[in-house]
């Protein structure tokens, strides 16, 4: 094995999480301590069945510590590889609400057999397709009498508050989570909470006593946790504690009525044989390609996405600017239980990427998704045109991903062209034109194919990189 | 068990307190000699020795050490 130390594993110092790319494999390391808590987590009744469940990631202990995993580490763990990871950063709030109440339910479980999670990070979670799975398995811990849950505050700040201020309309999930990788502070929270949901009793201790209490007692030493200790705090309170949270959680709700794209896959502006068109163009990509991942840039309700699942892609990593559609595409997929398509809210114009622990802790996902097939439908005229990306930057990003891409190209003349184009200077956006584009695109891809879509006013390529 | 995560003072206060009755009850207990201080001087000191217990001695005067 050719390990490499995962640039998100840095915090715990009992436990570190190990790549190995060449075979896909991810190994965690344990010190004598978190070896301790892994066998008292194994041996608890709730073990089996999260991992029959994917509650928890398959995880299976390796006879020996391989070799090039530097480290204090008395035991190894392998975990199965979730096909590509995700941020919460990406995730709309269906998403970050199933990972906090799955997050909730395997720390009560826990708790009852005399356990505890270390933390309460949302990168803890991770998705295959629409199914939330807890992948830090070194974050169970034994319990020690009277000890709180230290995972308390960090529960707060990057779960509860932004759900709490998305469902109050105070903040958007998930552009108000791609500054910092630490969440909302319960002071910020308080300060933007509206005053209906101050007076709920539950938000007004989490939320509005939290951040006075935190201001008043800021710099000094006090010894909460063991004066509390001494009054008899134990797992029955963190027990109650996460019932509470969970009640909280629970009852947020995020208004999704409408959005700018929400009607879009109802696709008025094709006819039915462009549709089809379009549809046996990029079937026939998939079928002779065969991707093990496609990445959907322009998602919107994951038509296509399903249809390159349909033949023969294994994995779809849905995306959309649109965090409303991407909801929307997200608890479809979860009411099926699908495995297979990851829907995320990306926008190619405002990406997150780097920070963290010096700008390397968390990567940017165009590095994280290794494509087979980029599928760009719709979508170039809204780059080029609306937010004035130069074509040759497209042209770019699509070739750096190293796959072949399925490119739709709406002409000028092509009525929804041709309506950003009226918002333009002139109604132009200058190298947005036939030629113009195709030489962009053969200075990094040779054009294997190439259909013009019935009404003709759509160019469709299949693009090789060269 | 090495928790790597500083649970800060006032988020353990406000977790034991979000545990609804029980929570409040524990909270309770550890002022409660602050509260019943309003009517007795010996809770009034005892309550003062806790503060000093919890807090340490220079909680009055926050003063960051310069340097």
């Amino acid at each position: 094995m050719n390990l490499r130390v995962d640039p998100g594993s840095l915090h715990d110092p009992s436990s570190q999480v190990f790549i190995d790319d060449t075979e896909g494999k991810v190994v965690r390391g344990l010190d004598t301590e978190a070896l301790a808590d892994f066998e008292a987590l194994t041996a608890t009744d709730f073990w089996p069945i999260a991992q029959s469940s994917g509650d928890i990631v398959a995880t299976s202990r390796l006879d020996h510590v391989p070799a090039s995993m530097s480290g204090p580490w008395a035991a190894a763990l392998e975990h199965k590889r979730i096909p590509v990871v995700s941020y919460p950063s990406e995730w709309t709030f269906s998403m970050l609400k199933a990972a906090a109440l799955l997050h909730l339910r395997i720390l009560q479980e826990a708790v009852a057999e005399g356990l505890v999670t270390k933390d309460a990070n949302p990168y803890n979670v991770q998705f295959e397709g629409s199914q939330p799975t807890f992948i830090d398995v070194g974050s169970f811990t034994r319990i020690r009498s009277g000890e709180p849950w230290y995972g308390f505050r960090q529960f707060c700040e990057q779960f509860l508050n932004p759900l709490v201020l998305h469902a109050y309309d105070r903040l958007e999930i998930p552009k108000s989570l791609r500054g910092s990788v630490n969440g909302i502070p319960p002071t910020m929270a308080s300060a933007l909470l509206p005053r209906r949901a101050r007076l709920r009793p539950a938000l007004f201790t989490t939320i509005v006593l939290h951040a006075i209490a935190e201001r008043r007692m800021a710099g000094r030493d006090a010894d909460v946790t063991g004066a509390l200790r001494k009054a008899g705090a134990g797992p029955a309170l963190i027990s109650a504690q996460i019932s509470r949270l969970e009640k909280i959680v629970e009852s947020l709700e995020s208004d999704t009525s409408n959005s700018e794209w929400s009607g879009y896959g109802e696709r008025s502006h094709y006819s039915e044989a462009g549709v089809s068109a379009k549809e046996e163009f990029v079937s026939h990509t998939v079928r002779s390609i065969q991707p093990s991942r496609v990445l959907d840039l322009g998602a919107n309700d994951g038509a296509f996405s399903r249809l390159a699942l349909r033949h023969g892609a294994a994995y779809a990593i849905a995306t959309d600017s649109d965090p409303v559609v991407i909801d929307r595409l997200y608890r479809e997929l979860s009411s099926a239980g699908d495995k297979t398509t990851l829907p995320l809210c990306v926008d190619l114009t405002d990406m997150g990427g780097g920070g963290g622990w010096a700008g390397r802790q968390r990567s940017n996902l165009l590095e994280r998704v290794r494509p087979e097939l980029v599928l760009c439908l719709a979508l170039i005229h809204h780059l080029a045109i609306t937010a004035s990306v130069r074509v040759g930057a497209i042209v770019d990003v699509l070739a750096d991903l190293g796959a072949p891409v399925v490119l739709e190209l709406p002409l000028p003349e092509d009525p929804m062209a041709a309506r950003l184009l009226a918002r333009k200077r002139d109604g132009k956006v200058p190298g947005y034109g036939r030629e113009e584009i195709e030489t962009e695109i053969r200075r990094r891809f040779t054009i294997a194919r190439e259909t013009t879509l019935p009404g003709d006013t759509r160019i469709i390529y299949e693009l090789r990189p060269s | 068990m090495f928790a790597y995560l500083d649970p800060g003072a006032g988020s353990v206060l406000i977790a034991a307190l979000t545990a609804g009755f029980a929570g409040v009850a524990v909270v309770f207990r550890m002022y409660r000699d602050r509260v019943l201080g309003v009517f007795s001087k010996k809770r009034r000191t005892q309550a003062e020795e806790a503060r000093q217990q919890l807090l340490g001695t220079d909680a009055e005067e926050s003063v960051e050490p310069k340097g």
